[in-house]
């Protein structure tokens, strides 16, 4: 707890926790949500077995998220800039990730390669906790649809995300594309993926992976090559974001042209 | 129940201070996936320049808000609702801030849906009963309706107008004329305001809707009572909104709100909506 604004000035001068990260260009489609976790450099690994990333993982943003002691980590500050147009980041905590789905003729029966998913270490509940469909490779041009079966945030198995276009024009027929699945009504969080079934065939592999995540904070980045910042109180701050230890932090992109640019950018976090 | 009083109290609120004290909802909604309602399809393009309703895009948390069918008062569990979590008793959820980013250009407001119907026929001249009873700001200060379509009107344009109870109590009031029908103004999801009559600054209660004349198909449209709570230009893909250091300030949002997304958009193109609201409980 910060009770004060003294105690946040303090905080900001004695226990920041600061991390620099940079991640080349991507090509995007405008209005649609990428991630940046295979991006060089530090890229991330597009993982095969269902596994937990953590702060270790190659493709953290920063390995300095541990905490002891019952201590709590929050979020404090960001620069960003890019050399794109516009763009959203959308900072994000990588809880669970598997490989190995794929979305032509091969999977348009249920797909349990690989899941379900490994048990969430952080947000146990599942409260908040979303799924996404991660194409590491190309689908092909052939619109489909796709649906998780999933366990939410109660327990109860055998939920099914709303059918989601995948395969066509922007929905996976560019890498690193990344299609956050509607949970159904009155869920409010994912615990688990057991299943992912496509519709038809896109035409192609579509490599593909089940990744749940948790989102931390949108950071809007306005003009290329203009910084934008974002603190903890004021301003559109981030209001305190808490980073739970071992976060395996990584960032979404929602790009308002067709490539999220160079990306430069800080973060800093403090201990109370 | 208070408001939160300064900086240091912001600070000890936003970081479990006095309990559970904060929240954040992310949100996203997704209109090009096919369901909603109690129909099937491809949601249409917006029409540039005029207003149209997120309600039934599907997303997370809660899914796709569905056709109300008879006269309700829809809460935050309502499928379609941007669900949150309720302050504790004699506490108040405050909206600090509001992110929402766009895949295209437009205007989006933040506003808790209070009343809601549909089944409205857009070939009936008569008045067609709304009636129903508001359970959030039931003084009706600052609550705004419009005519919500769920299926398309007939393309022979003519005016609507509602009689409702104003916020003094007055009943009989008629709200000024607006078009309907016709190419932009019969489309699925278009909202056409219904301005309130001159002084009138809200709404406690709508008995009827009324058509001037046919727009010769029936189609499918209703009435829906609305509090804006929070307005976000988006000019390039993404805005936030701080209510802290910025005006209105911090803006309560009612216990079970139902909250939902408007938009203006400035294209044809169909919106990808992603958000996020911060609240502290005081």
């Amino acid at each position: 707890m910060i009770p004060n604004y003294r105690k946040y000035l303090e905080q900001v001068k004695n226990s920041q926790r600061t991390t620099s990260f940079t991640k080349s260009s991507t090509t995007t489609q405008a209005g649609r949500p990428y991630s940046l976790w295979l991006q060089t450099p530090n890229a991330g690994v597009a993982p095969t077995t269902a596994a937990v990333p953590d702060n270790t993982t190659a493709g953290a943003l920063t390995s300095n998220t541990a905490i002891t002691g019952g201590k709590i980590l929050r979020f404090l500050n960001t620069d960003i800039v890019s050399s794109a147009t516009a763009v959203l980041f959308i900072l994000c905590d990588r809880l669970s990730h598997q490989g190995g789905l794929v979305c032509n003729s091969s999977g348009i029966i249920g797909q349990q390669t690989n899941l379900p998913t490994t048990p969430l270490t952080r947000y146990t509940t599942g409260v908040g906790v979303y799924a996404g469909l991660e194409f590491y490779g190309v689908a092909g041009g052939a619109t489909s649809t796709f649906i998780f079966k999933y366990t939410n945030e109660k327990g109860v198995a055998g939920r099914m995300t709303y059918p989601t276009q995948a395969g066509g024009s922007g929905f996976g027929t560019t890498n690193y594309r990344f299609i956050i699945a509607p949970l159904f009504q009155n869920d409010q969080g994912v615990r688990s993926v057991e299943e992912m079934q496509c519709s038809i065939s896109t035409g192609d592999t579509g490599s593909c992976g089940v990744t749940l995540f948790k989102p931390l904070l949108f950071v809007p980045v306005f003009a290329p090559n203009f910084p934008s910042s974002i603190d903890a109180v004021l301003g559109a701050g981030s209001r305190f974001v808490q980073i739970q230890s071992t976060a395996c932090l990584f960032w979404l992109a929602i790009t308002y042209s067709t490539s999220t640019g160079t990306v430069l950018g800080r973060l800093s976090f403090a201990e109370d | 129940m208070a408001s939160l009083t300064d900086l240091s109290d912001v600070l000890n609120r936003g970081t479990g201070g006095g309990g559970d004290t904060w929240q954040r909802v992310f949100w996203h909604r997704d209109p090009r996936i096919k369901r909603y309602g109690t129909t099937s399809g491809t949601i249409p393009s917006p029409v540039a320049g005029q207003w149209s309703s997120a309600w039934c895009h599907i997303g997370s948390p809660n899914g796709s808000g569905s056709l109300p069918g008879a006269v309700s008062a829809p809460t935050s569990s309502t499928s379609g609702a941007i669900s949150f979590r309720n302050p504790i008793a004699g506490r108040q959820n405050w909206l600090v801030c509001c992110k929402i980013t766009s895949s295209h250009d437009m205007v989006a407001v933040l506003y808790d849906r209070l009343l809601h119907i549909s089944g409205l026929d857009g070939t009936n001249t008569g008045a067609q009963t709304v009636g129903g009873t508001l359970t959030r700001y039931t003084d009706g200060v600052g609550n705004i309706m419009w005519a919500e379509i769920y299926g398309p009107l007939g393309s022979t344009g003519t005016t609507i107008s509602a009689s409702y109870t104003n916020q003094a109590g007055a009943s009989g009031q008629t709200t000024i004329a607006a078009t309907i029908g016709s190419t932009g103004f019969n489309e699925q999801f278009r909202i056409i305001n219904l301005p309130l009559a001159a002084g009138d600054f809200g709404i406690q209660a709508v008995a009827s809707a009324t058509l001037a004349a046919s727009t010769l198909t029936a189609g499918n449209f209703g009435i829906t009572v609305a509090h804006p709570i929070s307005a976000i230009s988006l000019p390039a893909n993404a805005a936030p909104r701080d209510l802290l250091s910025t005006l209105p300030g911090p803006t309560e949002v009612k216990s079970d709100a139902c909250l939902a997304i408007a938009y203006l958009s400035h294209s044809t193109s169909l919106p990808y909506l992603f958000g996020s609201l911060h609240f502290l409980e005081k």
